[in-house]
């Protein structure tokens, strides 16, 4: 947050300084104020591996140290729920000042609100529960959507000369302070189990798990003029850090083995969501309305 | 009482006293409706008149009358038209003569006179009938004038242009798209429109024969069409027209026969749009044979009127040939002029303008390329210096036919020194007559002094103070060619058929320019300019980094160029050696000392076009264009809605000039109202002003000499600031399959791809150039490409950008006065 202040007030020192020089933008006006809506699509398959998913795979493995033997239950999962591919948007929400620096030139600050559209896929659980037995169970994917807090500043470079009309490309570099969520413990009901001899009732508890991530990537697009009071941006943006994490790690799955112990497990889903986001935010398309100040 | 009026009558017509001086021709009184009226209006009107219903025909009739009532009204809003002036009034009265018993011609013939050198007149389906003045200067008589003007009623009459137009139409259709420029298309409709010629010329000897004009003048007017490329009279050029008591021109400089005028009137003309001089000639012939001549005249309306007018327009024809460039016809057009006007002093002002041009481009257009040439894997560079239109003019001296081949001689023989000093003597003459009150010509005189004195290292002291040794009388025998006397009329086409002849004696030593000044070395004022020019510092020669050069390919294999010694102190400088270059106008240079000349070129281009802040506070927009196109209609040009924008790019012009606290006159003819002509004649000479100043190109130095009236527009504007600005606007056709294919495999690019593939596609270009009058230069060059319909909010954008530049000041000292974009 101290930052984000920090941030904040250089940004105003530039723009005053910008200011003194001589410069056009759109009839005189070089500031400009809106709102911006960035959104890409969720471009998996819930199971990563599609259509080569389990089929009916166990859900619950015990160990009974006493005996040293594993118990399994098996609960059936319908495939398609596991293969099914899910549409949707990840939206991001941003409010957005520009200011024109040069004819050629302008500089934009985002403030956004993010969330993922489409949740992430089912994996894998293993933990020992209250009475030190040791389960594996596939946690269900309505539990894990992404979402949280950013910014951005960009550097755009207007080819026209005419800044803020026309089409650009530029840069830009964001912090982003997201939370999801991770499996925290499991809790049998014993009773449950010596009543039914089924572990059905066993309960996962979640906890959030704050992770930040850093974007640096292009943008292009097109400004117009509407009224001379508005103005109308459209275009797209590629996170290069998203897209390296996504082509460059190879083991990214869905569903993969865990390793026993609570802190190995935070991590290694940590490391999996955080993955996860740059991915889905790498790539993202956006329409903006912002308002002509001065 | 008779005798005053017909005496004041004869001022008011013949009101420029041509044996002194010449006034360029203005139009008068109210500005006629086909000035006014906006073009969308007339053809409505005219579309109406024409066509009946929406069949394909009628469809084709109205594209047409569109198109051409668009480029009908974008030649009378040029400036180049004249109305109500001498000329024009003259013509409409031989015209009267012709009309006065046809109604329909009556009704719809309008006559306007264009300011053009070119032989020519032509006319549209809606009445307009344009005569060039060229063609006047060119006459013999009124009735060759008559007879024009029946020829171009019966293209009226007979709808011609409209009907070759959908013929055409046919043809094309006939033939596939392949074959649609090939020869036999052409052919084809090269016989179409002679056919529609000897329509015109047969059918026009009707309207003739109702008239007074004599037949036998018709024949001497084929003669004018034929030879219409000479000038309008063929005089030798005397070859001691420049000369004085010290400066004499050698005979080495001369023809000693100038090439023969050919008279070849049966040329082929198979895909020319008329017929060959012969058979009109013939054709009206066999029309005329029987037909009595008596009683009939070569002048009905007047004949010093058609002289006085006649003049006129050759006046205008020498003014005109200096705005094209054209310096030796400009030369000798005034030469022959002088013979009938010898104290006229704006005709001593086009020579002495035009020697100044002449010595200028030779002395100081320096532009050069320069190529890589690999021998034996040695990289060898060479410079080459580029001609300019001036040079490329002069040079075409041996394809000139007639007297005025020796001013091409001249000219093309003498070196850029000789030819400047030959300037310089003949402006300081002129500026001598004008006792010294003309600024131009000091100007001129001040600007040949500098360019001897820097560039040809003229000094003083070098002059001889004697008349020059005589040269050997030319002892060959020649035949004499009969001038024009004021009381015997001889025509240009008498002279040609007389052909001179005569040989060249011997001449002397070609250094008749240490004499040329010995007259005005008593004459204070030469010497104290001469002493100005001598005291200034020469100019640093810029060094830049090359860029890369242009790759030619190899050389052939040659001998290896000597070696150049390094030069000594005080020694002369030696002409660099011609290297084996692929042209032997190619000089070898040094690799040390290669100057990137492109790059110096290629900066100069990106200076012009950084950004600016000019501080500039009033300028005049002169004839704003606007043109809108659509690549997927037949007819390409939207002229409707292009005149619409106007209207609005107009308006937004003033809004965005108002926003800035920019003053800014908008000479807009679109927006002329009748009682305008000033400001109309002012469009003509602000027009003519850019169009030479543009046959210029980037040659800054070059003097604009349409620059008259610079200080009365200055005086009458407020400023010296002119600017020209227009948008051309394009919808494109838009293959989007590609884009569509794509879209369907990246299914993720969907709402991106899905806008691309619906909205169409544009591109709008805006431009300005903002000239400085007084000294020439582009103050401003501002142009934006943009893949973006043209909406007022993109028309905002470029105007308030280029305002911007021109109305904010420069910064304090620190930043220089052009900015990096």
């Amino acid at each position: 947050m101290r930052n984000l202040k920090k941030l904040f007030f250089a940004i105003c020192c530039l723009a005053a300084t910008a200011s003194f020089s001589q410069v056009p933008g759109y009839q005189g006006k070089r500031l400009y104020l809106g709102y911006t809506n960035e959104f890409s699509m969720a471009n998996v398959n819930v199971n990563a591996r599609g259509g080569t998913s389990l089929n009916g795979a166990f859900n619950y493995v015990t160990y009974n140290p006493y005996y040293d033997s594993y118990g399994y239950t098996y609960e059936e999962i319908d495939p398609k729920e596991m293969n099914k591919t899910a549409f949707a948007f990840n939206f991001s929400h941003k409010l957005s000042l520009n200011y024109v620096t040069s004819r050629t030139s302008a500089i934009a600050f985002d403030i956004k609100y993010f969330k993922t559209g489409c949740v992430f896929s089912a994996y894998n659980y293993n933990d020992y529960d209250q009475f030190g037995n040791y389960y594996s169970m596939l946690i269900m994917p309505q539990f894990t959507k992404i979402s949280g807090f950013g910014m951005d500043f960009q550097y755009r470079i207007f080819k026209d000369g005419l800044a803020p009309f026309g089409k650009y490309a530029g840069y830009y570099i964001g912090a982003n302070f997201m939370k999801g969520q991770s499996p925290d413990s499991i809790y049998v009901d014993a009773a449950y189990l010596a009543l039914t001899g089924s572990l059905r009732s066993g309960n996962v508890t979640f906890k959030d798990v704050p992770f930040k991530t850093l974007s640096l990537g292009y943008v292009y697009g097109k400004q117009n003029v509407i009224k001379d009071l508005f103005i109308l941006d459209r275009g797209f943006s590629i996170d290069v850090v998203g897209l390296m994490v996504a082509l460059i790690k190879s083991d990214y799955t869905d569903y993969s083995s865990s390793s026993y112990g609570s802190d190995a497990v935070d991590g290694y889903y940590l490391h999996f969501m955080k993955r996860r986001a740059q991915w889905r935010n790498s790539v993202n398309m956006y329409i903006g309305v912002k308002y002509l100040l001065k | 009482m008779l005798l005053l009026a017909v005496l004041t009558f004869s001022v008011q017509l013949f009101s420029q006293d041509l044996s002194k001086d010449y006034t360029p021709i203005t139009s008068a009184g109210k500005l006629p409706d086909d000035f006014i009226v906006s073009a969308s209006s007339k053809a409505q009107k005219d579309i109406e008149a024409l066509t009946k219903s929406k069949s394909t025909a009628d469809k084709e009739k109205a594209r047409f009358v569109i198109s051409a009532t668009f480029f009908l009204d974008n030649v009378l809003k040029s400036g180049k038209v004249l109305y109500n002036d001498p000329i024009s009034k003259y013509v409409q009265k031989v015209a009267d003569n012709i009309i006065a018993n046809d109604p329909k011609l009556k009704d719809h013939i309008r006559i306007y006179v264009v300011k053009s050198p070119v032989v020519n007149a032509y006319t549209f389906d809606n009445g307009v009938v344009l005569v060039n003045t060229g063609l006047i200067s060119q006459l013999e008589n009124e009735a060759q004038l008559a007879f024009v003007l029946c020829h171009e009623f019966v293209h009226f009459k007979k709808k011609h242009a409209i009907s070759a137009h959908l013929e055409f139409i046919k043809m094309d259709k006939k033939t596939t798209s392949y074959n649609r420029n090939g020869v036999k298309l052409l052919l084809e409709k090269s016989k179409f429109n002679k056919k529609q010629e000897t329509e015109a010329d047969v059918d026009g000897l009707e309207l003739y024969h109702k008239t007074a004009y004599s037949y036998k003048s018709i024949d001497g007017l084929f003669d004018v069409l034929q030879f219409s490329y000479l000038p309008f009279d063929d005089l030798e050029f005397d070859k001691t027209f420049f000369n004085d008591t010290y400066l004499k021109i050698p005979h080495d400089y001369f023809l000693s026969k100038v090439k023969d005028i050919e008279f070849d009137d049966d040329y082929e003309d198979s895909l020319h749009t008329h017929p060959n001089i012969h058979k009109r000639r013939t054709e009206v012939e066999n029309k005329i044979k029987g037909k009595d001549n008596f009683g009939r005249v070569d002048f009905v309306v007047s004949e010093k009127e058609f002289i006085y007018v006649q003049d006129l327009s050759r006046f205008e024809t020498c003014r005109l040939y200096m705005q094209e460039l054209e310096y030796p016809e400009a030369i000798y057009s005034a030469y022959v002029l002088l013979k009938k006007y010898p104290e006229n002093i704006y005709l001593k002002e086009i020579i002495a303008r035009s020697l100044y041009e002449v010595a200028l481009y030779k002395s100081s257009y320096n532009r050069y390329t320069y190529t890589v040439n690999y021998d034996r894997g040695i990289a060898m560079y060479y410079k080459k210096k580029e001609k300019s239109d001036v040079e490329y003019i002069i040079d075409y001296v041996d394809s000139i036919q007639g007297s005025s081949q020796q001013v091409y001689n001249i000219l093309h023989k003498m070196n850029p020194m000789e030819v400047s000093i030959l300037a310089l003597h003949y402006n300081w003459k002129l500026n001598q007559t004008q006792q010294y009150s003309d600024p131009n010509t000091m100007a001129v005189c001040d600007s040949l002094m500098h360019i001897l004195v820097k560039k040809h290292e003229f000094t003083m002291e070098n002059i001889i103070k004697a008349i020059p040794p005589e040269q050997k009388p030319d002892t060959t025998k020649k035949e004499v060619v009969e001038e024009v006397k004021k009381n015997k009329k001889e025509s240009k086409y008498d002279k040609i058929r007389k052909k001179p002849k005569t040989k060249s004696g011997k001449s002397i030593s070609n250094e008749f320019v240490k004499y040329a000044f010995a007259d005005y070395l008593n004459d204070t004022k030469f010497v104290s300019m001469y002493k100005a020019a001598a005291s200034e510092p020469k100019e640093k020669k810029k060094k830049v980094t090359p860029k890369t050069p242009t790759k030619t390919k190899p050389a052939p294999k040659t001998k290896p160029s000597p070696k150049t010694k390094p030069k000594k102190k005080g020694e002369e400088e030696v002409e660099e050696d011609e290297g084996p270059g692929d042209d032997e106008d190619s000089v070898k240079i040094d690799v040390a000392e290669v100057t990137d000349l492109t790059a110096e070129w290629n900066a100069e281009a990106l200076a012009l076009k950084s950004y600016k802040a000019l501080g500039i506070d009033k300028i005049v927009i002169v004839d704003p264009f606007y043109m809108k196109m659509d690549m997927r209609k037949k007819e390409k040009v939207s002229y409707f809605s292009g005149e619409d924008k106007l209207k609005e790019f107009h308006h937004l012009l003033e809004n965005n000039a108002m926003k800035l606290k920019l003053e800014a006159e908008i000479l807009n003819p679109s927006m002329f109202e009748e009682g305008d002509v000033n400001k109309y004649n002012d469009l003509s000479f602000i027009n003519d002003w850019v169009g030479e100043r543009l046959n210029h190109g980037d040659f800054n130095q070059a003097l604009v000499l349409s620059s008259e009236y610079k200080d009365e527009l200055k005086k009458r504007f407020g400023t010296e600031y002119f600017m020209w600005t227009g948008t051309v606007s394009i919808r494109e056709k838009k293959r989007n399959i590609g884009t569509a294919i794509a879209a369907s495999i990246l299914i993720y690019s969907l709402p991106w791809t899905i806008p691309y593939i619906i909205l169409p596609k544009y591109n709008t270009y805006f431009y300005s150039v903002l000239f400085n009058v007084e000294t020439g230069r582009i103050e401003l060059f501002s142009e934006h490409e943009l893949d973006l319909k043209d909406n007022e909010d993109l028309l905002n954008a470029t105007i308030y950008d280029t305002f911007y530049q021109i109305k904010s000041s420069p910064k304090s000292t620190s930043t220089p006065v052009n900015e990096k974009p």
